[in-house]
């Protein structure tokens, strides 16, 4: 069986997310295997009518379900409703799915005003979550993959004019990718 | 300068400037944030309703602007402390992408096409209590009495009671619901019926904790007066996280 199938089986089963780095510790191949694999799986699932697909956030993978297909798998799983996010969310989370994981200070700059409170909103909403410590010793936030999939995207790149609005952090993931490969 | 701009409902300082500039036509620049300056400040005093705590980040943005309009007059005039950071004309714009981007995340928030991953299986496993092996009603009996005497201390300590002092959670539920009922109330009159100094002392800390986690707003007109207390407009729906105050 092809590499990209046995993930696809592994992705099933497992039902959780999995990292890229783990899957390659699994299967005893190269991280550049496991991301050829991957791409083949999503070229395979999104062109061939597939009913699934792959979300990816923070290199961790899961399968989920095509957004298109929303109402027909409502009809067999009950979602509770999301409810409509507020102004301060909304521009919270938008920042935070451009530029995140960002600290708290760093999504306040932006915005101008104090944002404590509408962080632990999101938080206990399962939108966004802590993903680990910055550079000062503060806790990084950034979007759930929940959040993701209520929003119908399979990656956050895939947002409207995201290289844009990601600015120079987008030079900054280049980068980051530059020494990944690097040390490979 | 007279305000002829009339800004009814903004979240926050940078999105009541941006509105500012919009309704006068004007672009981004450091010429026409000078010029909405004063009708900042002036929004800024009309509008008491802006919660205290966050009327800080409004004087910050206040404070450049005046700078702005200052360094427009002398240009020799630099503060250290102001030029940090961004300066405000970035910050605005800024701001207003991403205010244009989160109008489109918030199409596809409306749009209902979420994805759905499968639910994390449960391991099966059997229901309810199943007895061991060899286990009877009398074998749990003497098992049981056994325990019980293993539990008597072998001296009878001296029996003392613990006078009991109301702790800040019962506190925290008690001030909570009387402000739900009665929106206002006053610092003294929470502490009515209070039995003892301590427990007026624990009355104050269930304030304090109160302010700090945003349910509640407290004003005091001069020093030892009493303290009036309501429930803050942005309340968080969710009962206070207790481990703040463990």
């Amino acid at each position: 069986m092809t590499l990209d199938a046995n993930i696809e089986a592994m992705l099933f089963a497992s039902a959780k997310p999995l990292a890229r780095k783990s899957l390659a510790r699994l299967l005893e191949v190269s991280a550049a295997d496991i991301d050829q694999a991957i791409s083949a799986l999503r070229e395979r699932l999104d062109s061939t009518g597939s009913g699934l697909t792959l979300q990816e956030h923070d290199e961790q993978i899961l399968l989920v379900t095509r957004p298109e297909s929303a109402a027909r798998v409502a009809l067999v799983i009950k979602e509770e409703a999301a409810g409509e996010l507020t102004r301060p969310s909304l521009e919270t989370l938008t920042i935070l799915a451009y530029r995140g994981p960002l600290t708290r200070p760093e999504l306040e700059q932006i915005r101008g005003v104090q944002s404590a409170l509408i962080l632990r909103n999101l938080l206990i909403r399962g939108l966004v979550e802590e993903k680990g410590v910055g550079d000062l010793g503060q806790t990084l936030y950034g979007l759930t993959m929940e959040c993701l999939q209520s929003l119908g995207i399979q990656k956050v790149n895939d947002l409207p004019q995201y290289e844009e609005l990601r600015g120079h952090s987008a030079i900054q993931d280049v980068l980051k990718d530059l020494e990944k490969t690097n040390a490979e | 300068m007279a305000v002829t701009v009339r800004v009814e409902h903004f979240d926050g300082p940078l999105d009541l400037l941006l509105q500012l500039v919009e309704r006068e036509e004007l672009d981004i620049s450091r010429i026409s944030l000078a010029t909405v300056a004063e009708q900042f400040v002036a929004h800024v005093h009309e509008h008491p309703e802006i919660p205290p705590q966050d009327l800080v980040d409004y004087l910050v943005i206040a404070a450049k602007l005046v700078y702005m309009k200052a360094k427009l007059l002398i240009p020799s005039l630099v503060d250290e402390e102001l030029e940090e950071g961004p300066d405000l004309e970035t910050q605005l714009r800024e701001y207003r992408r991403f205010l244009e981007a989160s109008r489109q995340i918030n199409i596809l928030w409306e749009t209902p096409q979420r994805m759905t991953a499968r639910p994390i299986p449960m391991m099966m496993k059997r229901e309810g209590f199943i007895l061991p092996k060899g286990v009877s009603i009398e074998s749990l009996f003497d098992a049981i009495r056994r325990v019980i005497v293993r539990l008597e201390p072998v001296h009878q300590l001296p029996k003392a009671r613990m006078k009991r002092v109301v702790t800040i959670q019962e506190k925290i539920r008690d001030l909570l619901s009387r402000i739900a009922k009665s929106a206002k109330m006053t610092f003294r009159e929470f502490c009515e019926g209070s039995g003892s100094r301590q427990e007026a002392v624990v009355s104050f800390l269930a304030i304090l904790e109160l302010t700090k986690q945003r349910h509640i707003l407290v004003a005091q007109d001069q020093t030892f007066s009493d303290i009036r207390l309501k429930l803050h407009p942005d309340a968080p729906s969710v009962a206070p996280v207790p481990d703040t105050y463990l």
